[in-house]
């Protein structure tokens, strides 16, 4: 009799559980219901999709010379590039790794060099600092590495710069975007875009003036990259007048279902999670799925097509800054050029960072190309650190003393919007109307 | 009283008594090997992960972009159970056969048993690492989150509410299965006294077998109830899940079933309020900490040993 | 083939065998390229650390599983006392830094070990377990200390008379050789005196020892701290060599294949544990191109299981742990799940 009661209880508890859990009203769950926050940012923003399956690409005279005999012949010269190419985070890093093999490529093809150039890429699954030694180290006992790209993110360009510099080996990121970087005083450590100084001191008009938004949650992943930006986002919000009121770091990880509780007893409505890829869909959704109805922010780190493509609707209306340059949305000829140029070349659009990673190898070439038929480590850090007025597709390039772009104060702002980034403007751009 | 506790509570305690469900599945596992063998099963935590794995394939083969409502959502998530269940439950017993069996025969040392365990599992999480890959993989979405409840200020959610309710109905069912049926007399008997088992005619090594399965059918559960959750597999998702299993196990008394569900409870909401106390950073630590104190101080745990 | 064993197990003849050996090892650096010298430096490195839980394991009994703790204490002892992280209280070089890692790392071996001794063989394992963990996430937390997750970069190399080790790993492979043949030369010692078959009595049956008047807490006490200095050692000179340290180097897995080196190596014994460490280090490497990286760790738990059932000495037990395994004369102290509510 018991048994059978027992049962019964059973039956009826999952019955109650799952009818309860599957209720008939589909749609109208929690986390789709925006926020007052969240509605007025949309329409300040005002973004579009750009419709990049019917743009129409002008191919302007790309490099279609006869590829020379020469070409071939004198010494290999390689270029070094380390970065996160198969883990996790790889959808950040491999759009600049399959840009630096096209402008190899192409320079190859070109004959005006009087070497043959080679890219050695070097894969740090885990995009962090550890393994990132041993990798640098094999770099720079190849001779014919000449300079390296990279490497992708904070943790890894703060442990391997030192090795380099020490080598008198060049390295650019195209990615690392944590401000203490160029603080070091490494000599051969160069970097192709705005820090997140830069993108977190803008995160806060962003938030506040832009949005009209008070009350923000920040949460980094404890990463050299993701506590940076964390810190430069919490101060520049406090001084647009914002509040911040949670400021909690936690490792990568599956369950952040404390994180989240916190975030929801504090009110907020904006959810800031500044760390990489790997884990903002996680966290966007969980914190959907616990009813947070919060605008869902990010930097360049979260900005990949993972986001959307594991968020689902959980990532739709996030809004992510990114000092990147998208070439698809671009006016200008050049962008579109090698946007084109990417899309034939890979069967795909040109993602996070392929502009600056372009960039990057052709100031490498370039140097390159100036040493004749014997460049060296030496004679490519001097063109580099030369280097003036250099126009690339993301910016014109002068270097600070400290190495930085001097024309930098640059950060995009993009939104999620029905299942792919549409750019919404520029910063200071958005604060000016 | 710090916010923490109070102004908090509420906000933390469906979390934490959610996250700690699943702990509760996975620590009747090790709870009821422990309880036949005086062994810890470390490989436990790769029958949970398989668990989790099952459920990701499962349902990634009925609807790859997930479910297009709520009642396809319940439909796939019940599908999955029984595969992710049977998935888990097979896996513990070629353990048991492949790592404890031939120890057992040899009457090796208790060392022997540890390190084959951990062998296990080390063998069991780099295998799934070989064949899916290093990266995660999303779990499909099958339910929208829904609040189902509201209590006081407090929105419950449907998952949570699931996990709550599927782990006090599997620790319901088992009692139930443990009192009342001659398998789980046999159960008991052995856990008791293996050698008088024997005698009364118990196949001790039958016995064992049903142990290992019941405990891989409710890690199979909870590894479905997890994907659902946190919307993830990989190949090293169990390990941190099965410490502190394995720590709710020993809080609640090792051998002890319903210690098993109230030792996962009881961590799960101590989790989730210490993150809100001292920083989520150091919300791992808790668990660890709690484990050291309790088998420093009390080891019998809450409900002392026994079934 | 007497003639050979007979040889191999008298005293000239052993000393012969290892003095060869040394000489050999010490000569590899002048027939191998930089990145071979790498790994070998590596396995000399792992060596040390089995050769420090063998002493753990093996010759006291305790399966110990937050090892890897020891490491980390040497490793942010040269990172913090060299200056390279946020405090800057001192600037010691990595000669000054070497006896202050061995001693806290033994300090941190005793105070672990005091609470945690006085339990049974599985819950000693998880404990352990924990207290590594709990080490390394507080090490990840405190960020005014260590960095956090960041990690500490820029350690400096040793320097000695005016030369610089650099990132060369020669000078390191010495330096590490050094200290592993002190390390087992002073162990040895410890395992032939009092000390050592006191952790004989404890491992074979621990109340007996009790009985006979060993104070059993005291032996197991000076195991671990042991045990904790050889890791600690070879975390100073790993931190100086790789200029990183972070707490993502010190995760479980760490602890779990050290034991796996000195499982398959042979518990008890002092060869054992090196010629683990070599092949689990040295083995993978060489078939880096042909077996990835998930086969390889697969394969080391297979290696675990598989010893287990057929050879649980190793491959070369010390003679004493041999015969325990074939069970003669003395009787193992704990068997399988039959068995009373002995704690």
């Amino acid at each position: 009799m018991r048994k059978k009661r027992l049962l019964l209880m059973f039956a009826a508890l999952s019955a109650v559980a799952l009818v309860t859990g599957a209720c008939a009203e589909e749609g109208g769950g929690g986390g789709t219901q925006a926020g007052e926050c969240e509605s007025e940012s949309l329409q300040a923003l005002g973004a579009t999709a750009p419709d990049l399956s019917s743009k129409d690409f002008k191919t302007v005279g790309f490099s279609q010379k006869a590829p020379s005999v020469l070409a071939q012949a004198g010494r290999t010269v390689k270029l070094g590039f380390i970065g996160d190419l198969t883990g996790a985070n790889s959808n950040l890093v491999t759009p600049s790794n399959e840009a630096a093999q096209l402008a190899v490529k192409q320079a190859n093809e070109a004959g005006d060099l009087d070497v043959t150039l080679e890219l050695v890429s070097l894969d740090n699954k885990d995009g962090g600092p550890d393994p990132a030694p041993a990798l640098a180290q094999r770099l720079i006992s190849d001779a014919a590495v000449l300079g390296v790209i990279g490497p992708a993110f904070s943790g890894e360009t703060a442990v391997a710069s030192p090795l380099f510099a020490e080598a008198g080996l060049t390295n650019i990121s195209p990615s690392a975007t944590n401000p203490d970087l160029t603080t070091n005083g490494w000599r051969t450590f160069f970097r192709a875009l705005a820090t997140d100084a830069v993108q977190g001191g803008q995160t806060g008009p962003l938030i506040v003036d832009v949005l009209g938004c008070e009350r923000v949650a920040v949460v980094n992943d404890r990463s050299e990259y993701g506590a940076g930006l964390a810190e430069a986002v919490a101060a520049s919000v406090e001084e647009a007048g914002g509040e911040v009121v949670l400021n909690e770091g936690v490792e990568p990880t599956t369950d952040y279902t404390s994180v989240i509780d916190s975030v929801l007893a504090s009110d907020a409505e904006v959810l800031y999670y500044s760390g990489y890829v790997a884990q903002a869909p996680l966290v966007v959704k969980q914190y959907r799925d616990k009813g947070g109805e919060g605008l869902f922010m990010g930097g360049d780190g979260d900005k990949g097509a993972d986001f959307i493509a594991e968020g689902a609707e959980a990532a739709e209306g996030a809004v992510l800054t990114c000092p990147c340059l998208d070439p698809n949305a671009s006016d200008d000829p050049e962008s579109q050029e090698f946007a084109a140029a990417y899309q034939e070349e890979y069967g795909k659009a040109v993602d996070i960072y392929g502009a600056e990673g372009w960039d990057v190898t052709q100031i490498f070439i370039a140097a390159i190309r100036a040493g004749g038929a014997n460049p060296t480590r030496a004679s490519v850090l001097e063109y580099v650190t030369n280097l003036s007025d250099y126009e690339g597709l993301t910016k014109t390039f002068n270097w600070t003393p400290e190495h930085e772009v001097e024309e930098g104060e640059i950060t995009y702002v993009y939104v999620v919007r029905d299942g792919a980034y549409a750019l919404a403007g520029r910063v200071d751009e958005l604060l000016a109307e | 009283m710090p916010d923490c506790l109070t102004g908090e509570l509420p906000f933390r305690l469906v979390g934490g008594l959610s996250t700690g469900g699943v702990y509760a599945l996975i620590a009747i596992g090790y709870t009821l090997v422990y309880g036949v063998l005086q062994l810890i099963n470390f490989a436990h935590s790769e029958v949970f992960m398989s668990g989790v794995l099952a459920g990701a394939v499962v349902i990634g083969a009925l609807a790859p972009d997930g479910a297009t409502s709520q009642a396809q959502g319940a439909m796939f998530l019940v599908a999955a159970l029984i595969p992710a269940m049977l998935a888990s439950g097979t896996l513990a017993v070629v353990v048991e056969r492949v790592a404890y069996r031939p120890l057992r025969r040899r009457g090796a040392p208790r060392l022997a048993y540890l390190i084959s365990a951990i062998g296990m599992s080390l063998f069991l999480s780099y295998a799934v690492q070989v064949w899916r890959g290093v990266n995660p993989e999303a779990y499909p979405t099958t339910l929208r989150a829904q609040a189902v409840l509201q209590i006081g200020g407090v929105r419950v959610f449907n998952k949570d509410l699931i996990i709550i309710v599927a782990a006090i109905a599997m620790v319901v069912a088992l009692e139930a299965f443990i009192r009342r049926t001659r398998t789980g007399r046999a159960l008991r008997a052995t856990a008791q006294d293996p050698e008088a088992a024997a005698l009364m005619g118990v196949n001790i090594d039958r016995i064992i077998t049903v142990t290992f399965f019941i405990g891989g059918l409710l890690a199979g559960a909870a590894g479905l109830l997890f994907g659902m959750a946190f919307g993830r597999t990989q190949w090293n998702i169990g390990f941190l899940p099965g410490i502190k299993a394995f720590t709710a196990a020993v809080l609640g008394g090792i051998g002890s079933i319903r210690g098993a569900l109230a030792g996962g409870l009881f961590l799960g909401l101590m989790e989730n309020v210490s993150a809100g106390c001292f920083g989520t950073q150091w919300r791992d630590v808790v668990a660890f900490v709690l484990l050291v104190v309790v088998l420093m101080v009390r080891p019998t745990g809450i409900f002392g040993e026994g079934t | 083939m007497t003639g050979t064993r007979s040889f191999i197990e008298s005293v000239s003849g052993r000393r012969v065998l290892v003095v060869a050996a040394i000489v050999i090892v010490a000569l590899l650096p002048l027939v191998t390229d930089a990145y071979q010298q790498d790994v070998l430096t590596q396995a000399a490195s792992f060596a040390l650390f089995a050769v420090g839980l063998n002493v753990v394991v093996g010759l006291a009994g305790l399966l110990d599983l937050g090892y890897v703790a020891f490491w980390a204490i040497g490793a942010y002892t040269m990172a913090i006392f060299s200056g390279s992280g946020p405090l800057q209280f001192a600037h010691l070089n990595v000669w000054a830094i070497l006896p202050l890692g061995i001693v806290l790392a033994m300090l941190t071996g005793v105070v672990l070990g005091i609470p945690v001794l006085r339990l049974r063989g599985d819950y000693l394992a998880i404990v352990t377990l924990g207290f590594g963990e709990i080490i390394r996430i507080t090490a990840s937390n405190l960020d005014g200390i260590t960095r956090g997750a960041r990690g500490i970069p820029s350690i400096p190399h040793p320097q000695i008379a005016g030369f610089d080790f650099g990132n060369s790993p020669t000078p390191y492979f010495y330096l590490t050789l050094a200290m592993l043949i002190i390390a087992v030369f002073l162990i040895n010692n410890l395992n032939r005196s009092r000390v050592g078959r006191a952790w004989v009595a404890i491992r074979e049956d621990e109340t007996a020892a009790e009985a006979m008047g060993i104070n059993t807490f005291q032996m197991k006490l000076w195991a671990f701290a042991f045990g904790a200095s050889t890791a600690g050692i070879a975390g100073v000179i790993n931190a100086s060599r790789t200029s990183f340290v972070s707490p993502n180097s010190f995760q479980i897995i760490v602890s779990i294949l050290v034991l796996c080196m000195v499982v398959l190596g042979g518990m008890g014994s002092m060869v054992g544990p090196i010629v683990g460490a070599a092949a689990i280090v040295i083995i993978p490497e060489a078939l880096r191109d042909f077996v990835p990286a998930g086969v390889r760790f697969m394969a080391f738990g297979g290696i675990l299981v598989v010893m287990m059932v057929f050879r649980p000495g190793g491959l070369l037990p010390s003679r004493r742990v041999a015969a325990e395994q074939r069970g003669i004369g003395v009787a193992g102290e704990e068997k399988t799940g039959v068995e009373g509510a002995d704690a």
